[in-house]
Protein backbone atom coordinates (compact mmCIF):
# COMPACT_ATOMS: atom_id res chain seq x y z
CA UNK A 1 0.00 0.00 0.00
CA UNK A 2 1.43 3.33 -1.03
CA UNK A 3 1.01 6.65 0.76
CA UNK A 4 -1.61 7.55 -1.81
CA UNK A 5 -3.54 4.35 -1.09
CA UNK A 6 -3.32 5.10 2.60
CA UNK A 7 -4.64 8.63 2.12
CA UNK A 8 -7.51 7.21 0.10
CA UNK A 9 -8.29 4.97 3.05
CA UNK A 10 -8.45 8.07 5.25
CA UNK A 11 -10.82 9.70 2.81
CA UNK A 12 -13.08 6.67 2.49
CA UNK A 13 -13.06 5.10 5.94
CA UNK A 14 -12.25 7.78 8.52
CA UNK A 15 -15.88 8.91 8.87
CA UNK A 16 -17.23 5.40 9.23
CA UNK A 17 -14.55 4.43 11.71
CA UNK A 18 -15.15 7.55 13.72
CA UNK A 19 -18.88 6.93 13.78
CA UNK A 20 -18.28 3.38 14.93
CA UNK A 21 -15.98 4.55 17.69
CA UNK A 22 -18.19 7.45 18.70
CA UNK A 23 -21.27 5.28 18.98
CA UNK A 24 -19.26 2.67 20.86
CA UNK A 25 -17.48 4.91 23.33
CA UNK A 26 -19.88 7.87 23.33
CA UNK A 27 -16.84 10.02 24.00
CA UNK A 28 -15.66 12.37 21.28
CA UNK A 29 -12.05 12.49 22.45
CA UNK A 30 -11.79 8.76 22.97
CA UNK A 31 -13.29 8.17 19.54
CA UNK A 32 -10.83 10.53 17.90
CA UNK A 33 -7.91 8.97 19.71
CA UNK A 34 -8.98 5.51 18.66
CA UNK A 35 -9.38 6.58 15.04
CA UNK A 36 -5.98 8.19 15.06
CA UNK A 37 -4.22 5.25 16.63
CA UNK A 38 -5.93 2.84 14.23
CA UNK A 39 -4.76 4.82 11.22
CA UNK A 40 -1.32 5.08 12.80
CA UNK A 41 -1.19 1.31 12.92
CA UNK A 42 -2.35 1.06 9.33
CA UNK A 43 0.42 3.46 8.29
CA UNK A 44 3.04 1.46 10.15
CA UNK A 45 1.97 -1.77 8.49
CA UNK A 46 1.06 -0.36 5.10
CA UNK A 47 3.74 -2.47 3.48
CA UNK A 48 2.06 -5.68 4.56
CA UNK A 49 -1.59 -4.76 4.03
CA UNK A 50 -3.50 -4.95 0.81
CA UNK A 51 -5.71 -1.96 0.24
CA UNK A 52 -8.70 -4.23 -0.27
CA UNK A 53 -8.30 -5.46 3.29
CA UNK A 54 -7.54 -2.08 4.76
CA UNK A 55 -11.09 -1.30 5.88
CA UNK A 56 -11.57 -4.51 7.81
CA UNK A 57 -8.04 -4.09 9.20
CA UNK A 58 -8.92 -0.62 10.48
CA UNK A 59 -12.18 -1.76 12.04
CA UNK A 60 -10.52 -4.79 13.60
CA UNK A 61 -7.82 -2.66 15.18
CA UNK A 62 -10.31 -0.05 16.33
CA UNK A 63 -12.73 -2.64 17.74
CA UNK A 64 -10.07 -4.31 19.88
CA UNK A 65 -8.66 -1.00 21.02
CA UNK A 66 -12.12 0.14 22.01
CA UNK A 67 -12.80 -3.06 23.95
CA UNK A 68 -9.48 -2.66 25.75
CA UNK A 69 -10.21 0.96 26.53
CA UNK A 70 -13.64 0.20 27.91
CA UNK A 71 -12.29 -2.58 30.05
CA UNK A 72 -9.52 -0.38 31.30
CA UNK A 73 -11.71 2.55 32.19
CA UNK A 74 -14.73 0.53 33.28
CA UNK A 75 -16.88 3.24 31.88
CA UNK A 76 -19.88 1.07 31.35
CA UNK A 77 -21.26 1.78 34.82
CA UNK A 78 -21.51 5.52 34.47
CA UNK A 79 -21.97 5.85 30.75
CA UNK A 80 -25.74 5.97 31.00
CA UNK A 81 -25.53 9.16 33.02
CA UNK A 82 -23.36 10.92 30.53
CA UNK A 83 -25.01 13.45 28.26
CA UNK A 84 -25.36 12.66 24.61
CA UNK A 85 -22.18 13.40 22.71
CA UNK A 86 -22.12 16.57 20.72
CA UNK A 87 -21.92 15.58 17.11
CA UNK A 88 -22.61 17.16 13.80
CA UNK A 89 -26.07 15.65 13.83
CA UNK A 90 -29.06 17.90 13.51
CA UNK A 91 -30.32 19.23 16.86
CA UNK A 92 -33.94 18.21 16.19
CA UNK A 93 -33.74 14.59 15.43
CA UNK A 94 -36.79 12.48 15.20
CA UNK A 95 -37.80 11.01 18.53
CA UNK A 96 -37.35 7.43 17.40
CA UNK A 97 -33.73 8.05 16.58
CA UNK A 98 -33.18 9.64 19.95
CA UNK A 99 -34.77 6.72 21.76
CA UNK A 100 -32.85 4.27 19.67
CA UNK A 101 -29.54 5.98 20.40
CA UNK A 102 -30.37 5.81 24.08
CA UNK A 103 -31.25 2.16 23.72
CA UNK A 104 -27.95 1.53 21.98
CA UNK A 105 -26.18 2.79 25.08
CA UNK A 106 -27.92 0.11 27.12
CA UNK A 107 -26.44 -2.70 25.11
CA UNK A 108 -23.17 -4.25 26.14
CA UNK A 109 -19.99 -3.54 24.19
CA UNK A 110 -20.18 -6.61 22.02
CA UNK A 111 -23.85 -6.21 21.13
CA UNK A 112 -23.46 -2.54 20.35
CA UNK A 113 -20.39 -3.12 18.18
CA UNK A 114 -22.14 -5.81 16.20
CA UNK A 115 -25.21 -3.65 15.59
CA UNK A 116 -23.03 -0.76 14.46
CA UNK A 117 -20.88 -2.90 12.19
CA UNK A 118 -23.99 -4.43 10.68
CA UNK A 119 -26.13 -1.35 10.25
CA UNK A 120 -23.63 1.42 9.59
CA UNK A 121 -20.93 -0.46 7.78
CA UNK A 122 -23.07 -3.15 6.21
CA UNK A 123 -20.72 -5.98 7.09
CA UNK A 124 -21.97 -9.54 6.72
CA UNK A 125 -21.99 -11.95 9.64
CA UNK A 126 -18.84 -13.53 8.26
CA UNK A 127 -17.00 -10.23 8.00
CA UNK A 128 -18.12 -9.24 11.48
CA UNK A 129 -16.80 -12.53 12.80
CA UNK A 130 -13.42 -11.78 11.23
CA UNK A 131 -13.30 -8.34 12.81
CA UNK A 132 -14.47 -9.31 16.25
CA UNK A 133 -12.97 -12.76 16.46
CA UNK A 134 -16.35 -14.34 17.21
CA UNK A 135 -17.63 -17.25 15.20
CA UNK A 136 -20.57 -16.93 12.80
CA UNK A 137 -23.12 -18.41 15.17
CA UNK A 138 -22.07 -16.13 18.00
CA UNK A 139 -22.38 -13.13 15.73
CA UNK A 140 -25.86 -14.10 14.61
CA UNK A 141 -27.14 -14.92 18.07
CA UNK A 142 -25.61 -11.82 19.66
CA UNK A 143 -26.98 -9.58 16.95
CA UNK A 144 -30.47 -11.05 17.15
CA UNK A 145 -30.54 -10.70 20.91
CA UNK A 146 -29.40 -7.12 20.60
CA UNK A 147 -32.22 -6.30 18.18
CA UNK A 148 -34.79 -7.96 20.40
CA UNK A 149 -33.48 -5.92 23.34
CA UNK A 150 -33.76 -2.75 21.30
CA UNK A 151 -37.28 -3.66 20.31
CA UNK A 152 -38.22 -4.29 23.95
CA UNK A 153 -36.78 -0.89 24.85
CA UNK A 154 -38.78 0.81 22.13
CA UNK A 155 -42.06 -0.68 23.29
CA UNK A 156 -41.44 -0.31 26.99
CA UNK A 157 -43.87 1.85 28.92
CA UNK A 158 -41.72 4.96 29.15
CA UNK A 159 -40.65 4.81 25.52
CA UNK A 160 -43.92 3.90 23.95
CA UNK A 161 -43.95 5.25 20.43
CA UNK B 1 -36.62 -22.21 3.73
CA UNK B 2 -39.64 -22.99 5.78
CA UNK B 3 -41.00 -19.85 7.51
CA UNK B 4 -44.00 -20.26 9.79
CA UNK B 5 -45.54 -18.64 12.84
CA UNK B 6 -43.13 -20.49 15.14
CA UNK B 7 -39.90 -19.36 13.57
CA UNK B 8 -40.80 -16.14 11.76
CA UNK B 9 -38.84 -13.90 14.20
CA UNK B 10 -35.52 -15.49 13.24
CA UNK B 11 -36.29 -15.02 9.55
CA UNK B 12 -37.47 -11.43 10.11
CA UNK B 13 -34.11 -10.65 11.74
CA UNK B 14 -32.13 -12.37 9.00
CA UNK B 15 -34.17 -10.46 6.47
CA UNK B 16 -33.44 -7.15 8.20
CA UNK B 17 -29.77 -8.05 8.43
CA UNK B 18 -29.78 -8.76 4.69
CA UNK B 19 -28.49 -12.25 5.28
CA UNK B 20 -31.13 -13.98 3.18
CA UNK B 21 -30.92 -14.68 -0.52
CA UNK B 22 -33.33 -12.81 -2.78
CA UNK B 23 -35.50 -15.91 -3.07
CA UNK B 24 -35.71 -16.34 0.70
CA UNK B 25 -36.32 -12.62 1.07
CA UNK B 26 -39.30 -12.87 -1.23
CA UNK B 27 -40.65 -15.74 0.87
CA UNK B 28 -40.46 -13.53 3.98
CA UNK B 29 -42.27 -10.71 2.20
CA UNK B 30 -44.93 -13.14 1.05
CA UNK B 31 -45.29 -14.51 4.60
CA UNK B 32 -45.80 -10.98 5.88
CA UNK B 33 -48.50 -10.28 3.37
CA UNK B 34 -50.26 -13.44 4.40
CA UNK B 35 -49.91 -12.70 8.14
CA UNK B 36 -50.88 -9.09 8.57
CA UNK B 37 -50.98 -9.37 12.37
CA UNK B 38 -47.24 -9.82 12.36
CA UNK B 39 -46.55 -6.69 10.34
CA UNK B 40 -46.48 -4.47 13.45
CA UNK B 41 -43.89 -6.69 15.07
CA UNK B 42 -41.87 -6.62 11.87
CA UNK B 43 -42.10 -2.81 11.84
CA UNK B 44 -40.78 -2.65 15.41
CA UNK B 45 -37.85 -4.87 14.52
CA UNK B 46 -37.25 -2.72 11.48
CA UNK B 47 -36.96 0.31 13.80
CA UNK B 48 -33.98 -1.34 15.51
CA UNK B 49 -31.96 -1.00 12.32
CA UNK B 50 -29.87 2.11 12.43
CA UNK B 51 -29.94 4.22 9.33
CA UNK B 52 -26.94 5.99 7.90
CA UNK B 53 -25.54 8.71 10.05
CA UNK B 54 -23.95 11.93 8.95
CA UNK B 55 -21.25 11.77 11.59
CA UNK B 56 -18.05 13.12 10.07
CA UNK B 57 -14.49 12.94 11.29
CA UNK B 58 -13.52 16.54 10.79
CA UNK B 59 -9.78 16.54 11.51
CA UNK B 60 -8.84 14.28 8.62
CA UNK B 61 -5.72 16.35 8.10
CA UNK B 62 -4.38 14.71 11.26
CA UNK B 63 -4.42 11.41 9.45
CA UNK B 64 -3.06 12.22 6.02
CA UNK B 65 0.54 11.22 5.48
CA UNK B 66 3.31 11.79 3.01
CA UNK B 67 5.89 9.27 2.09
CA UNK B 68 9.18 10.37 3.56
CA UNK B 69 11.88 10.52 0.96
CA UNK B 70 14.62 8.15 1.87
CA UNK B 71 18.08 9.57 1.79
CA UNK B 72 19.99 7.89 -0.98
CA UNK B 73 23.74 7.76 -0.72
CA UNK B 74 25.19 8.04 -4.20
CA UNK B 75 26.82 4.89 -5.41
CA UNK B 76 29.95 6.86 -6.21
CA UNK B 77 30.64 7.56 -2.55
CA UNK B 78 29.70 4.04 -1.57
CA UNK B 79 32.31 2.68 -3.92
CA UNK B 80 34.97 5.02 -2.65
CA UNK B 81 34.14 4.16 0.92
CA UNK B 82 34.22 0.44 0.15
CA UNK B 83 37.60 0.72 -1.57
CA UNK B 84 38.99 2.76 1.32
CA UNK B 85 37.81 0.29 3.91
CA UNK B 86 39.14 -2.57 1.81
CA UNK B 87 42.56 -0.98 1.55
CA UNK B 88 42.75 -0.29 5.25
CA UNK B 89 41.70 -3.80 6.15
CA UNK B 90 44.02 -5.32 3.55
CA UNK B 91 47.01 -3.35 4.81
CA UNK B 92 46.25 -4.22 8.36
CA UNK B 93 45.85 -7.89 7.49
CA UNK B 94 49.14 -8.05 5.58
CA UNK B 95 51.04 -6.28 8.32
CA UNK B 96 49.59 -8.46 11.00
CA UNK B 97 50.37 -11.59 8.98
CA UNK B 98 53.95 -10.49 8.46
CA UNK B 99 54.37 -9.96 12.13
CA UNK B 100 52.69 -13.18 13.10
CA UNK B 101 54.54 -15.37 10.62
CA UNK B 102 57.81 -13.55 11.00
CA UNK B 103 60.64 -16.07 10.36
CA UNK B 104 62.63 -14.46 13.14
CA UNK B 105 59.85 -14.98 15.57
CA UNK B 106 59.02 -18.58 14.72
CA UNK B 107 62.49 -19.84 13.93
CA UNK B 108 64.14 -18.34 16.95
CA UNK B 109 61.61 -19.98 19.20
CA UNK B 110 61.72 -23.30 17.39
CA UNK B 111 65.50 -23.47 17.23
CA UNK B 112 65.96 -22.34 20.78
CA UNK B 113 63.56 -24.99 21.91
CA UNK B 114 65.32 -27.69 19.90
CA UNK B 115 68.70 -26.74 21.22
CA UNK B 116 67.45 -26.50 24.75
CA UNK B 117 65.92 -29.95 24.57
CA UNK B 118 69.05 -31.36 22.99
CA UNK B 119 71.21 -30.10 25.79
CA UNK B 120 68.76 -30.88 28.56
CA UNK B 121 66.55 -33.80 27.56
CA UNK B 122 64.77 -33.73 30.88
CA UNK B 123 63.49 -30.25 30.35
CA UNK B 124 60.46 -31.17 28.33
CA UNK B 125 59.63 -34.38 30.15
CA UNK B 126 56.54 -34.32 32.17
CA UNK B 127 55.36 -36.65 34.83
CA UNK B 128 52.05 -38.50 34.80
CA UNK B 129 50.21 -35.57 36.31
CA UNK B 130 51.33 -33.38 33.46
CA UNK B 131 53.77 -31.41 35.53
CA UNK B 132 57.43 -31.12 34.56
CA UNK B 133 59.71 -33.54 36.34
CA UNK B 134 62.44 -32.29 38.57
CA UNK B 135 65.67 -32.35 36.64
CA UNK B 136 68.92 -31.90 38.53
CA UNK B 137 70.67 -30.41 35.50
CA UNK B 138 67.83 -27.98 34.95
CA UNK B 139 67.98 -27.05 38.60
CA UNK B 140 71.64 -26.18 38.33
CA UNK B 141 71.65 -24.55 34.94
CA UNK B 142 68.38 -22.81 34.69
CA UNK B 143 67.18 -20.07 36.92
CA UNK B 144 63.50 -19.93 37.70
CA UNK B 145 61.48 -18.61 34.83
CA UNK B 146 61.08 -14.95 35.36
CA UNK B 147 59.43 -12.65 32.94
CA UNK B 148 61.56 -9.59 32.61
CA UNK B 149 60.42 -6.67 30.61
CA UNK B 150 63.25 -4.23 31.01
CA UNK B 151 66.27 -4.59 28.77
CA UNK B 152 69.50 -5.59 30.35
CA UNK B 153 72.97 -4.66 29.25
CA UNK B 154 73.36 -5.90 25.71
CA UNK B 155 76.61 -7.84 25.06
CA UNK B 156 78.34 -7.04 21.82
CA UNK B 157 80.02 -9.33 19.30
CA UNK B 158 83.30 -7.91 18.18
CA UNK B 159 83.93 -7.66 14.47
CA UNK B 160 81.98 -10.56 13.12
CA UNK B 161 81.76 -10.74 9.37
CA UNK B 162 78.69 -11.83 7.59
CA UNK B 163 78.80 -13.02 4.05
CA UNK B 164 75.46 -12.79 2.39
CA UNK B 165 74.67 -14.87 -0.69
CA UNK B 166 75.48 -13.02 -3.85
CA UNK B 167 78.98 -12.27 -2.67
CA UNK B 168 77.80 -9.36 -0.62
CA UNK B 169 80.01 -8.74 2.35
CA UNK B 170 78.73 -7.11 5.36
CA UNK B 171 80.84 -6.14 8.30
CA UNK B 172 78.82 -5.55 11.32
CA UNK B 173 80.36 -3.43 13.97
CA UNK B 174 77.92 -4.25 16.56
CA UNK B 175 75.68 -7.21 16.77
CA UNK B 176 73.08 -6.97 19.33
CA UNK B 177 72.76 -10.06 21.41
CA UNK B 178 69.52 -9.74 23.15
CA UNK B 179 66.96 -11.73 24.98
CA UNK B 180 69.32 -13.99 26.79
CA UNK B 181 66.80 -14.13 29.55
CA UNK B 182 64.02 -15.04 27.18
CA UNK B 183 65.41 -18.52 26.84
CA UNK B 184 65.36 -19.01 30.54
CA UNK B 185 69.03 -19.97 30.57
CA UNK B 186 71.96 -18.67 32.46
CA UNK B 187 72.42 -15.01 32.13
CA UNK B 188 75.73 -13.99 30.61
CA UNK B 189 77.73 -11.18 32.00
CA UNK B 190 80.53 -11.32 29.45
CA UNK B 191 80.17 -10.51 25.78
CA UNK B 192 80.27 -13.55 23.57
CA UNK B 193 83.70 -13.69 22.10
CA UNK B 194 83.25 -14.20 18.44
CA UNK B 195 86.13 -12.19 17.20
CA UNK B 196 87.39 -15.07 15.10
CA UNK B 197 84.07 -16.39 14.09
CA UNK B 198 82.85 -16.07 10.60
CA UNK B 199 79.27 -16.66 9.91
CA UNK B 200 78.24 -17.62 6.44
CA UNK B 201 74.59 -17.45 5.85
CA UNK B 202 72.48 -18.67 3.04
CA UNK B 203 68.81 -19.11 2.81
CA UNK B 204 69.23 -22.72 1.74
CA UNK B 205 71.27 -25.22 3.64
CA UNK B 206 74.89 -25.56 2.63
CA UNK B 207 77.18 -28.45 2.12
CA UNK B 208 80.26 -28.62 4.24
CA UNK B 209 82.68 -28.16 1.33
CA UNK B 210 80.93 -25.15 -0.03
CA UNK B 211 80.89 -23.63 3.38
CA UNK B 212 84.58 -24.08 3.92
CA UNK B 213 85.43 -22.78 0.48
CA UNK B 214 83.36 -19.74 1.01
CA UNK B 215 85.00 -19.05 4.31
CA UNK B 216 88.37 -19.40 2.70
CA UNK B 217 87.61 -16.63 0.27
CA UNK B 218 87.28 -14.10 2.96
CA UNK B 219 90.59 -12.30 3.29
CA UNK B 220 92.08 -12.06 6.70
CA UNK B 221 89.69 -14.50 8.24
CA UNK B 222 90.80 -17.71 9.72
CA UNK B 223 88.18 -20.33 8.98
CA UNK B 224 86.87 -22.46 11.72
CA UNK B 225 86.00 -26.09 11.49
CA UNK B 226 82.49 -26.52 10.27
CA UNK B 227 79.96 -29.21 10.67
CA UNK B 228 76.33 -29.44 9.92
CA UNK B 229 74.07 -31.24 12.26
CA UNK B 230 71.33 -33.44 10.87
CA UNK B 231 68.61 -31.95 12.95
CA UNK B 232 69.71 -28.53 11.91
CA UNK B 233 69.40 -29.51 8.26
CA UNK B 234 65.90 -30.68 8.91
CA UNK B 235 65.20 -27.39 10.52
CA UNK B 236 66.78 -25.67 7.56
CA UNK B 237 64.37 -27.33 5.22
CA UNK B 238 61.49 -26.62 7.39
CA UNK B 239 62.26 -23.08 8.22
CA UNK B 240 64.37 -22.15 5.20
CA UNK B 241 67.28 -21.05 7.22
CA UNK B 242 71.00 -21.62 7.05
CA UNK B 243 72.52 -23.51 9.89
CA UNK B 244 76.18 -23.54 10.71
CA UNK B 245 77.85 -25.04 13.67
CA UNK B 246 81.38 -24.00 14.40
CA UNK B 247 83.80 -25.33 16.89
CA UNK B 248 86.62 -23.42 18.28
CA UNK B 249 89.17 -26.18 18.61
CA UNK B 250 91.68 -24.11 20.48
CA UNK B 251 89.75 -23.63 23.65
CA UNK B 252 87.30 -26.47 23.15
CA UNK B 253 84.46 -24.13 23.29
CA UNK B 254 81.64 -24.67 20.88
CA UNK B 255 79.65 -22.00 19.24
CA UNK B 256 76.60 -22.75 17.23
CA UNK B 257 75.23 -20.10 15.02
CA UNK B 258 71.90 -20.89 13.68
CA UNK B 259 70.92 -18.16 11.34
CA UNK B 260 67.37 -17.58 10.41
CA UNK B 261 66.11 -15.81 7.40
CA UNK B 262 68.42 -13.49 5.59
CA UNK B 263 65.52 -11.87 3.83
CA UNK B 264 63.83 -8.62 4.61
CA UNK B 265 67.16 -7.00 5.40
CA UNK B 266 67.48 -8.81 8.62
CA UNK B 267 69.04 -11.86 10.15
CA UNK B 268 67.99 -13.47 13.33
CA UNK B 269 69.90 -16.16 15.04
CA UNK B 270 70.59 -18.32 17.97
CA UNK B 271 73.98 -18.52 19.59
CA UNK B 272 75.06 -21.30 21.83
CA UNK B 273 78.31 -21.49 23.66
CA UNK B 274 79.60 -24.30 25.79
CA UNK B 275 82.01 -23.01 28.34
CA UNK B 276 83.90 -24.21 31.32
CA UNK B 277 83.72 -27.95 30.92
CA UNK B 278 83.94 -29.58 34.27
CA UNK B 279 86.11 -32.57 35.11
CA UNK B 280 84.99 -35.99 33.93
CA UNK B 281 82.31 -37.53 36.07
CA UNK B 282 80.52 -34.31 36.51
CA UNK B 283 77.68 -33.95 34.07
CA UNK B 284 77.09 -30.30 34.64
CA UNK B 285 77.92 -28.00 31.79
CA UNK B 286 77.62 -24.32 31.55
CA UNK B 287 75.70 -23.26 28.55
CA UNK B 288 75.14 -19.78 27.36
CA UNK B 289 72.46 -19.29 24.84
CA UNK B 290 71.61 -16.03 23.24
CA UNK B 291 69.31 -14.85 20.57
CA UNK B 292 70.61 -12.24 18.20
CA UNK B 293 68.97 -9.99 15.76
CA UNK B 294 70.83 -8.15 13.02
CA UNK B 295 69.35 -5.60 10.73
CA UNK B 296 71.21 -4.21 7.73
Amino acid sequence: MTAEDYNNCVKWYADGLYRFMLKSTRQVEDARDLVQSSFEKLWEHRGEINQLKSKSYLFTIAYHKMIDLNRKNSRMEFRENLPEPVTADEPHRPRIKEVLDKALGRLNDRQRSLVLLKDYEGYSYEEISEITGLNGSQVKITLHRARLQLKEWLVSVENVL
Amino acid sequence: MDINRNNYENYFLLYLDKELSSTDGELVEKFLQENTDLQKEFALLECTVFSASDVVFEPKTWLYRKEEKRRVIPLYWTRIAAVGVGLILGTWFILSQQHYFSPHRDAVHATAETEKNKLNPGLSKKNEKGKPEDNPIEKVLLPPAVVKTEKKKEPVLKNPILVIPGEKKLAVDQVTVASQQDLGLEESTDPLRLSRAVVVLQSQHLGLAAETQRLGQIPGVKPAALTLSGSAIEDTRRYEKATTEMYDTTNDNAISVIALNNQNKGIGGFLKKLTGREPAGDDTKKVRVSVFQISY
